[in-house]
């Protein structure tokens, strides 16, 4: 969920430790006897991955895809927006007009 | 059960001629559901109103109001909101989510007089080409139930190869509309991006996403595409640009257009038999007129990878949204929010979506962004600059095989990820350059339907359609021995 700095590795694969820490900035739990699976499934993808390297892109524009043949641009007017009570419909939990979480800060 | 399968212009033309009402096509189509699907499981949920919506397009036909698709059922992949109607994604996360509002493509179905029928099974968050990453179980294929029928928009395309449905909505990341139709014999397209609004498409990869269709003839797919096609003020990179004859485009002649082989989707990992039949379509496309020469796309190799970079990476940012604060379900086990966020995800999704999202942060993260996500962005310049080169050289379309294989097991790639993103290696690169395809069925071996595809400059979509129908013409269509 958050971009941050992940300990480099020397090969560019995955230790377990590296594996929680990507699960931390991911907001997920993962079961610890699922690592070692994982850890090899991911190892093999970025193995495949790797083979970016292989190519000479310096010469390309990294601007030139498809979404410059489509994005055109509308006017620049106020539009109504989703009620407040279709917004709240599917949370889990709501209060007073808002969406309910678990406490953030203790005390 | 109705021994047929009949299409949207057949069941147009009933209702036109009065010989049937849009209840009883709506009341078929359940017939066939009843009787095939406790087998094949192509549909999540079935739409409660869908008898009752098909009543207001026969009463709306009687009024002489008559949109284009007035009374047809159609089936629409879980990922598309659908207002009071569930959207799974195909996630446990998602079980109860119903949305306040339609997608715009359910929209303009609706609005074409479109009955709704129900929500097709799909690969969860439409993470997968086989349909088995599904939390509700996998889909079938219907010409051999121990296959898979490919994936993620693996249901819609089983229920239009069984004439549950006429047609169905799906939608493209790196090919989960085309993998599938191949698999399971019917046609498949993935417009160009911006062709048809994303807005209500659960996001995967926002700059790879498109709605797609899925139908049993080429004509077919060409009605539901120029209904759902055009801008959209919901979604900023919905084209203006006009939406061209596409029923039209169905009767002309392919004399005169030139069609390229790359040679790079005629290599290692290609199945003979696949070979084959793309190269047999390519003869009776030429025998038909039409000038079929050699190609090459060069950075064709590295497709794959810099599609699981892109994507992947999308997937992680676009996913942060289930968080179990806004929708979707919540697992609390009282250690806070954070602790919320890490169980509500851990729990809610399945081991594909969490391999994509791990996947996508470490490529986004510091220290990695430039050798992964920077490369893989400039490696899909190259692949769209590939294209461009061959569309310039005068080529009008390219043909290809649509997968290497023709539908593989259920089980054989579940726990080989990298095995399973590889029967992508086709597709993929429609999607990295935005460019419309489109897969039509061409033969069949070993009791299983194999198809190609075609993929030409962007906005070409009646271009393809005109090459599709051509290939119909004369390979016909294919039916599961299950729905002849």
């Amino acid at each position: 969920m958050r971009c941050g700095r992940v300990r480099r590795v020397s090969d560019g694969t995955l230790d377990d430790a590296v594996l929680r820490q990507l699960a931390r900035l991911a907001q997920l739990t993962l079961d610890e006897a699922t690592l070692p699976d994982l850890r090899a499934q991911l190892a093999t993808i970025l193995a495949h991955v790797a083979k970016l390297q292989e190519v000479d892109v310096v010469e390309a524009d990294v601007a030139a895809h498809a979404e410059e043949a489509a994005a055109p641009l509308r006017r620049d007017e106020v539009r109504p927006s989703l009620p407040v009570e279709d917004a709240l419909a599917p949370a889990p939990e709501v209060f007073a007009g808002l969406f309910r979480v678990p406490r953030v800060l203790s005390g | 059960m109705t021994a047929v399968r009949p299409g949207v212009r057949a069941m147009l033309a009933g209702l036109a001629s009065g010989e049937t009402t849009a209840v009883e096509l709506v009341g078929r189509c359940l017939e066939r559901i009843t009787a095939m699907d406790p087998a094949l499981h192509a549909f999540l949920r079935l739409n409660p109103r869908a008898e009752e919506e098909a009543r207001q397009a026969d009463r709306a036909r009687a009024r002489g109001e008559t949109g284009p698709l007035c009374g047809i059922p159609i089936a629409v992949k879980d990922n598309l909101a659908t207002a009071g109607l569930a959207t799974t994604c195909g996630s446990a996360l998602l079980r109860e989510f119903v949305p306040v509002r339609d997608a715009t493509a359910v929209a303009r179905l609706r609005r074409a007089g479109a009955v709704v029928l129900g929500k097709t099974n799909l690969d969860e968050f439409a993470m997968g080409s086989s349909t088995e990453n599904s939390a509700f179980g996998p889909s079938r294929n219907p010409w051999d139930p121990a296959r898979v029928p490919g994936g993620s928009s693996g249901g819609s395309a089983v229920a239009v190869a069984c004439g549950m449905v006429p047609a169905a909505l799906g939608s493209e990341t790196g090919g989960s509309v085309r993998q599938p139709a191949a698999f399971c014999g019917v046609v498949g397209v993935k417009p160009t991006y911006g062709r048809v609004s994303r807005s209500g498409l659960v996001a995967f990869g926002s700059s790879l996403d498109q709605v797609g269709v899925l139908a049993g003839t080429v004509a077919d797919a060409a009605a539901l595409l120029a209904v759902l096609a055009g801008p959209d003020p919901d979604d900023a990179t919905a084209a203006a640009r006009p939406v061209e004859d596409y029923a039209g485009a169905c009767g002309e002649e392919v004399r005169g257009l030139r069609l390229g082989l790359p040679r790079e989707y005629f290599g290692e990992g290609l199945a003979p038999e696949v070979a084959a039949a793309a190269h047999e379509a390519a003869s009776r496309l030429a025998a038909a007129g039409a000038e079929v020469s050699e190609v090459s796309l060069p950075h064709t190799p590295w497709a794959i990878p810099t599609y699981y970079v892109i994507a992947t990476a999308e997937a992680s940012s676009n996913l942060a949204r289930f968080d179990g604060v806004r929708f979707g379900s919540r697992v609390d086990p009282g250690t806070g929010l954070q602790g919320m966020y890490r169980a509500t995800r851990g729990e809610g999704f399945g081991p594909e979506v969490k391999r994509r999202i791990l996947l996508g942060t470490f490529v986004l993260s510091a220290g990695y962004h430039d050798a992964y996500y920077g490369r893989a962005l400039r490696l899909r310049a190259l692949l769209r600059r590939d294209f461009q080169e061959v569309f310039a050289a005068g080529f009008d379309a390219v043909l290809t095989p649509t997968t290497p294989t023709p539908a593989f097991p259920l089980g054989e790639k579940v726990s080989d990820p990298l095995s399973m993103y590889l029967s992508d290696v086709y597709t993929a690169t429609a999607n990295l350059a935005g460019l419309p395809a489109l897969t039509v069925p061409v033969g069949t071996s070993g009791g299983l339907p194999v198809g190609v595809q075609v993929l030409g400059p962007d906005f070409s979509e009646a271009r393809l359609f005109r090459i599709a129908a051509a290939l119909e013409r004369t390979f016909g269509t294919f039916h599961p021995p299950a729905a002849a």
